[in-house]
């Protein structure tokens, strides 16, 4: 924070000493121009399905330019992905989404501070090896099929704690989060232990709250990778009121276009504007929560750069 | 363990003479002083241990028959049988090779365009301006490859698709979901999309901390623009480019598999197919578990040994430099 504050103040004082050269002038225009249509390209897919959520099929396939615009709103899409005896029952799987996100979310973020306030602590014996055993992960893995294995060995198919109990950490966060801890004020902790505090203690009423901006940022980390994994559902689960939305989206793009296409002839079964509806639903949350994210993602993320 | 040592040295150093059992109780009394930071540890080492040790343990699949009733420590061994059937398939090899070309392609398309744009963003002046092209170019990182499918297929849509209508009015007639090479290209450029404005936080973290004072130097020494460029701006970032560098060759054999799956069809199998897929085709939709995991491990070998391989060339390469 104060390294950034330092840097504006710089790059401040810069601009007065720049020479403004008219070459610099016309330079910085068509930069800014060039990246206001890398903005664009980021958002044009969105915005046109989001459009195109609102419009008829016919609407869509008569209207093939790069701007669409609704002849007609309607939101029969939406309404047919909601009906409680559709097939996609999009109502049932978000509140699904919702709660594996949300249980995801708790328990991975407990697990993952309480293990990386374990590996800050200074001088502790044996440090050294638990670190390696966490990153050993990282780079080496059993591979999809022993996991496949574990997984129904463990009687967790076909069940919804098989999209929450596994996934317990990430161990890149963990290292975000280990260096946040690693560059926490010991003065603080020394204080509290002086005054009596016991380490359970220290942790929760000091530690903890002073961290609210990086167990913020992992905690969104997690709700969003939670919110988009579909392969996990795929896998282990076959009951279709288990289904999250991610995956039930999955299969509505995939069962209306790109598989078991037939010399470039695309078989459609689920209109269009019925798939960009389940895409939409599946989107907003994540749109939502996403200024919170920037807020605090540079942040956390740069952290973790640091240390490599 | 370093810290304890060092400490150890420091108290002979002062002259105080530790018997061997003493150090040993002083060991066990600081473990257990620290208690409390071992056991907030061991839920997660614990969970490690079940789900990502012990598949470790389950890679020796790749050595056995699988047999459902006796388990994969029941299973008989066939030794390097499911090695020698993989190596045997065709299938496989271009599963590699086309692993191995997609993320090159993708390295060498989106290395030097993410530092191009992670400069480009850092030269933007107007801080509201720079948090709206952050926010736009940052967002598809956050959206799953099935959303970015969807998109995909849309934008490509033969009747409604304005990508394909308009590479139509160019007279290019698209077929990205049926013609190999096409589709690779739609790999790297949708990868490119959806990845190119995230990889520029950690570049623009490290253009932040170039002083300003070499570029007014430059400036008053009558350097350009590109010069610069090439003799302030980059080699600055060369730390940071060898780090990127070294993970991204140190994943070029594997990954790919949601954007893949997402995309493809049997179509593009000869070009579009990549071990991820390819072992989970064989693994989980044929059921054939044992040929799985040697494809799995292979795959987890040759990337570690790219890793490590990589690790060396830039330790040399920064050794060099200094």
């Amino acid at each position: 924070m104060e390294a950034m504050a330092r840097t504006n103040v710089k790059r401040g004082k810069t601009t007065s000493l720049r020479r403004t050269r008219l070459g610099r002038k016309v330079g910085r225009a068509i930069n800014s121009g060039l990246l206001f249509l890398v903005a664009m390209t980021m958002l044009y897919p969105f915005i046109q399905i989001f459009l195109k959520s609102f419009m008829t099929d016919t609407d869509i396939i008569n209207q093939g330019g790069f701007f669409v615009w609704p002849n007609t709103w309607q939101i029969e899409g939406y309404k047919s992905i909601f009906e409680a005896d559709s097939v996609y029952n999009v109502g049932h799987a978000f509140l699904i989404s919702v709660f594996v996100t949300a249980a995801t979310t708790i328990y991975q973020l407990t697990i993952t501070t309480l293990a990386a306030y374990g590996l800050s602590k200074r001088f502790l014996p044996g440090k050294k090896f638990f670190y390696a055993f966490f990153i050993f992960t990282m780079y080496f893995g059993g591979g999809l099929i022993p996991y496949f294995i574990l997984i129904r060995q463990l009687g967790l198919l076909n069940q919804i704690w098989v999209l929450i109990i596994p996934q317990f950490i990430s161990v890149p966060n963990l290292l975000v989060m280990k260096s946040f801890f690693d560059n926490f004020p010991s003065e603080v902790i020394e204080a509290a232990k002086v005054d009596g505090c016991s380490n359970w203690r220290t942790f929760i009423s000091i530690v903890l709250p002073l961290s609210k901006a990086v167990l913020a940022t992992i905690a969104l980390f997690i709700a969003v990778g939670v919110w988009n994994n579909w392969f996990t559902t795929m896998l282990f689960i076959q009951d279709p009121d288990l289904r999250p939305l991610a995956y039930v989206v999955q299969v509505i793009i995939d069962m209306s276009v790109g598989r078991n296409t037939q010399d470039g002839q695309t078989v459609q079964l689920i209109g269009k504007s019925i798939q960009y509806a389940a895409i939409i639903v599946s989107t907003v949350p994540i749109v939502l929560v996403y200024p919170f994210l920037q807020k605090y993602f540079e942040k956390g993320v740069m952290i973790g750069s640091i240390k490599g | 363990m370093k810290s304890f040592l060092g400490k150890k040295n420091q108290e002979s150093n002062n002259g105080v003479r530790i018997a061997p059992r003493s150090r040993a109780a002083k060991l066990g009394k600081n473990i257990w002083d620290n208690r409390f930071f071992y056991l907030i540890m061991i839920p997660a080492i614990i969970l490690l241990l079940i789900f990502a040790y012990e598949p470790m343990y389950g890679v020796i699949l790749a050595f056995k028959r699988y047999s459902f009733k006796l388990g994969i420590t029941g299973s008989p061994w066939v030794g390097f049988k499911n090695f020698n059937e993989l190596f045997e398939q065709e299938e496989f090899w271009n599963a590699f090779r086309n692993t191995f070309v997609i993320n090159l392609l993708k390295l060498v398309v989106s290395f030097p365009l993410t530092i191009i744009l992670a400069v480009q963003i850092n030269a933007i002046r107007s801080k509201v301006y720079k948090t709206f092209v952050q926010t736009c170019v940052y967002l598809p990182h956050f959206v799953s490859w099935v959303v970015v499918a969807g998109l995909i297929f849309s934008l490509f849509d033969e009747s409604s698709g304005p990508i394909y209508n308009f590479l139509l009015s160019l007279g290019i007639k698209t077929n990205v979901f049926g013609d190999g090479n096409q589709f690779v290209a739609l790999l790297v450029l949708s990868d490119l999309w959806k990845e190119v404005g995230w990889g520029t936080i950690i570049y623009l973290a490290a253009l932040s901390n170039i002083s300003t004072e070499y570029y007014e130097a430059a400036d008053v020494d009558g350097a350009n623009i590109v010069q610069q460029f090439f003799h302030i701006t980059l080699p600055e970032l060369l730390p940071t480019m060898s780090i990127v560098l070294l993970l991204r060759v140190g994943s070029l054999i594997g990954g790919g598999f949601d954007q893949i799956y997402n995309l493809y069809n049997s179509q593009v199998y000869d070009k579009g197919d990549v071990i991820d897929t390819y072992l989970y085709r064989i693994g989980i939709g044929d059921g054939n578990f044992a040929l799985g995991t040697a494809a799995g491990l292979f795959e987890s070998l040759a990337n570690l040994v790219l890793l490590i391989g990589a690790g060396v060339v830039i330790g040399r390469i920064k050794k060099k430099v200094e």
